[in-house]
């Protein structure tokens, strides 16, 4: 398994900026969960992504194809350490913002919607590359799910204690 | 009908979590853990052996490939999460018990997955499956183990949610 398909480019840089910079917001901010559910959360936020794209973007499906194209290379796997902080980050303002149910709604949407907005960036600098007639307004759907499973699954278990 | 199959199954897992307290000595968020931790490993190790080794060649039946996904996104996990908490908790003889009837199901199962055609062997065999589930197994009693310490003050047995 190599790094790259097509030699180290421009989305790959911008990848890792975007981790450097997604870590360095997770660090800055208080950390204000347990240690076993700030856990929870990064697996959450990898095991998700993990499954969509080994689901969607293989095999008969194949919607989709990440860095440069259809090979599984240690970029796309360098990929997935997005994910955990921006988990964590989601539930970190969710905590500070939510404080009445009744923003829930307004939070998952305004979420998804940058989740939405940071996808098409990708999308435009050569992270993803969509195929099959795939198009990006679909993502929203697993936005929407997702957040929400992650919220109710935060209000079961930590709110519980 | 290999979907039914695997969707019943799991079913009866999930059944089995719910109702009859298989998660009595774990709480919500060890259980939570071992199933997220399962599907991960679980999830990548089969694509690395379907894609990038290619040492197992999936198949291209749309039918059959929801009856992949079920089987190593619910199934496995399910499974895996039942039988490291029955361990965990077990003293050595049942311990030992509990690995043979594991063992017994996740090799029957791969024999069931390759002859109704989800999958087929190319540079993979029975022994191998049984050694990736075995040492799949060990790592999930271990990281429960160490997921334990995190917390001291909400260790599984005090921490019951039933």
């Amino acid at each position: 398994m190599s790094w790259t398909e097509s030699g180290f480019g421009f989305n790959d840089y911008c990848l890792l900026g975007f981790i450097i910079i997604a870590w360095g917001v997770f660090f800055f901010l208080p950390k204000v969960f347990s240690k076993q559910f700030t856990v929870l959360i990064f697996l959450y936020s990898l095991i998700v992504p993990s499954i969509i794209d080994n689901s969607f973007g293989i095999a008969p499906f194949d919607y989709y194809d990440i860095m440069d194209g259809p090979q599984y290379t240690g970029m796309d796997l360098v990929l997935y350490l997005l994910y955990p902080p921006y988990g964590y980050i989601f539930l970190y303002f969710y905590k500070k913002l939510c404080k009445s149910d009744k923003y829930i709604v307004l939070f998952i949407s305004v979420a998804t919607l940058v989740s939405f907005c940071f996808e098409w960036l990708n999308h435009k600098i050569g992270i993803f590359h969509y195929k099959h007639g795939y198009q990006i307004i679909y993502s929203i759907c697993f936005y929407l799910i997702t957040q929400t499973i992650l919220i109710v699954y935060y209000r079961i278990v930590e709110l519980k204690h | 009908m290999i979907v039914t199959f695997y969707f019943f199954i799991s079913w009866v897992l999930i059944g089995l979590f719910l109702f009859n307290r298989i998660h009595r000595h774990a709480s919500v968020k060890e259980v939570t853990l071992l199933f997220l931790l399962c599907c991960l490993i679980n999830t990548n190790t089969y694509i690395g052996l379907f894609d990038t080794f290619k040492w197992m060649k999936t198949t291209t039946d749309t039918d059959l490939y929801i009856a992949t996904l079920i089987f190593k996104n619910v199934f496995v996990p399910l499974l895996m999460c039942c039988f490291t908490l029955l361990i965990y908790r077990s003293p050595w003889n049942k311990k030992i018990q509990f690995f043979s009837l594991f063992s017994f199901i996740t090799v029957s199962s791969d024999l069931i997955n390759e002859y109704k055609g989800m999958y087929t062997f190319k540079q993979w065999n029975i022994f191998y499956t049984f050694l990736y589930f075995s040492i799949f197994l060990l790592v999930l009693l271990l990281t429960l183990k160490w997921y334990r310490g995190l917390d001291p003050c909400s260790r599984g047995e005090k921490n019951v949610v039933d």
